[in-house]
Parts: C-alpha cells; structure tokens; sequence
C-alpha cells in the first residue's frame, strides 16, 4: 500500500489485525444472489449520508415540519435530490433486507451454528421497518398524518397495557406536535444507534463465522 | 469479606441499580398527563337548520387553551325515527375519518371498509364497537355538541 499507509502502519499496526476481515477466502460456488446483504449496506449507507444532510434543513415542529419539507425541496440547492436519495434508498434498503433474508433462507444458511446471526439479522429488519414508519410522519402531510394515525391505532388493541402503550408511542392522547418530536428523535438517534449496534454484531458474526456454503 | 466475595456482591448491587436505572429511564420517556381533556360545549348550528331525516355533516372548530391549538373538527347530524343523534365521525376501528354514502345509506371508513348504518352500529368490515355518539344541547334554538379538548 501506499507510503503514507505504511507510516500510519507502522505506528498502530492495523494491517495484521485487519487482514483477516479484508482478505477472506470465499467458499466457492457463490452466486450474485449473495450480493444483497452487502447491497442493504450501501444503502444504509446512503441513507445515513442523506439523512444526516437532511436533518440541518428539516424542523421537527408542527407549525414549521411541512413548510421545512417544501423549502428542502425548491430552495436548497440539490435539497430534492438528496430527499429524494434518502426517499428512494429507504424503499431499496427494504426490499435487500427481504431479498437477502429469502436468499438465506434458500440456502438454509440459518442453521447452527448461525442461528444467532440469523435472529440479530431478522432484528435488523425489525428496526428498518421502525425506521420507515417513523421516518413516513416526518413529512406532515395528510397521508403522513393518517398513516400514522391508524398505525399507532393498531398498538392500543393490545389487551390491557394496549392503551398507554399508544400514549406512550403518540407522546399525548392524539397525534400532535408531541408526535412528530417523539418520531423525530426515534427516526434519527435512537433507531440509527440500534441499528449500529445490530449490524455491527450481524458483520462481526459474519466474519467470526464465515459464509455458510452452498447446499 | 474477601475481595471475590466483595467483587460479586459489588456486581449484583450494580446490575440492581441498571435494572431500576432503566424503569427510571421508561418513566421519562412516557410523556406526563397534562390533566384530564374537560369536555366542553361548542355551537354546532341553528335548531331550525337540524335534519328532521337523513345525516348531516357539520365543521366546528374547538379551541384548546392549554395548548393553544385550535382544533377542526367535524360531526355526523342524525335525523330520524330515534330523534337528533350526533355521531363522531371517528371509525371505532384505527381511527380514520368515516364518510357518509347517501346511496347506500351506510357510513364507510375509507380505510379499511368498516360499514355503519344510519344508528351508527355495525353492519361490515373490522370496527369492533359502533360510532362514538356525541352528547348534543339545544339552548335558545341554538345546538350545541361536546367534545374533549
């Protein structure tokens, strides 16, 4: 690697350890289908950079939150692509999540001693879709305000503890300004830190483990 | 006490004090009562204006004070055999707003398509209770509606 690599080596010694994780024999026989765990990643990614520019623009207050939206959209400067990316990737993020999970589920890849990879994955998805829930009433519109009124509805048929598990969730008896702060900061700091913490145990196994092989 | 000993009593007092550490934290994080909503009494419309047959549907406005929102709402104004019914137009299912079919005579939820007759009970679809009725009050030709805010 390049010199001003080898003098950051040679003070932290990083290349051994790393070796393992960089340089991995693959089993053979792959397929592209392999791919999409990887591609859930990227798009992790995405949403993480897009989201971390849109949170300068967007106020998460009832008054403000929509008018934010639309001034995201016309006047920033690239403001609607970048909505747009963090829109887009979302949706993809899912639907890699779901392709990989039927991919290992083809391959029985969940089979011991996998199986705990495979619960902190299916966790993984748990916490993405919380992620596009509460990411949906950020916008404030009609659609958001409804689709977050009948999805939380759902929370309070829970026999006995249903109706303050709604309280809790909505942040007062209706959907109101309380709502929107409460999905705010679940959207963009309790959900990415979980999220975090699940891929990085969910790579980590990867790595420990190994790629189970084809069937 | 020795120092093992001292160690595992030091770490059982340290887990007890995570667990309460976190009912501390779900106490935090669910949002206080601001008092109960007081349920108050807003002109609807004139007496004379109340369907003697057939539904209605009436816009009001309620103001909120605590929270210094002014809240728009609308009502189901019930005209028929059983006198003048006001129905909340809440569907008893997930909380959509639900519509009145003329033809079909039938309050549809948009949502999910629970269906009420006229007397806001059940006919279809997933609502488990009937539609929400609203206590009315007519004061010198004027009707009133209560709701809580």
């Amino acid at each position: 690697m390049g010199k001003l690599f080898d003098r950051f080596d040679a003070r932290f010694h990083v290349r051994r350890p790393h070796k393992r994780f960089l340089q991995r024999r693959i089993p053979e026989g792959l397929n592209y289908t392999y791919c999409f765990g990887g591609l859930a990643l990227t798009f992790f990614i995405v949403l993480a950079v897009t989201g971390l520019m849109l949170s300068v623009y967007y106020i998460p207050s009832e008054k403000e939150a929509y008018r934010s939206i639309l001034v995201i959209n016309d006047e920033i400067f690239l403001g609607w692509l970048v909505r747009s990316l963090h829109k887009w990737a979302a949706s993809f993020f899912i639907v890699m999540i779901i392709l990989h999970t039927i991919r290992v589920f083809v391959t029985r890849s969940y089979r011991p001693p996998r199986e705990l990879n495979w619960i902190v994955g299916c966790c993984t998805f748990l916490v993405a879709m919380a992620s596009a829930f509460t990411g949906y009433l950020l916008t404030w519109d009609q659609r958001a305000y409804w689709a977050t009124e009948v999805g939380t509805a759902m929370i309070q048929t829970i026999p006995l503890i249903g109706d303050h598990l709604m309280y809790a969730v909505r942040g007062s008896a209706e959907i109101s300004g309380k709502t929107l702060i409460r999905f705010y900061s679940i959207h963009v700091l309790f959900l990415p830190l979980c999220m975090g913490f699940l891929m990085w145990m969910h790579f980590h196994m990867v790595k420990r483990q190994g790629i189970a092989r084809r069937l | 006490m020795g120092r093992r000993e001292f160690l595992k009593k030091a770490i059982i007092a340290c887990s007890a004090l995570c667990i309460a550490a976190l009912g501390a934290i779900g106490a935090f994080l669910y949002p206080a009562r601001t008092g109960r909503r007081k349920q108050q009494f807003v002109y609807l419309m004139e007496e004379e204006d109340l369907p003697r047959r057939g539904v209605r549907m009436v816009t009001f406005s309620m103001r909120s004070e605590e929270q210094d929102v002014v809240k728009v709402n609308r009502v189901f104004v019930v005209g028929g055999e059983r006198g003048i019914t006001a129905f909340s137009p809440v569907c008893t299912h997930l909380g959509c707003f639900v519509n009145w079919d003329a033809n079909k005579k039938t309050f549809i939820c948009p949502c999910h398509g629970g269906k009420f007759n006229i007397n806001g009970e059940v006919i279809g679809g997933p609502p488990p209770a009937p539609l929400k009725k609203l206590p009315l009050h007519i004061e010198n030709d004027k009707v009133y509606v209560g709701g809580k805010v």
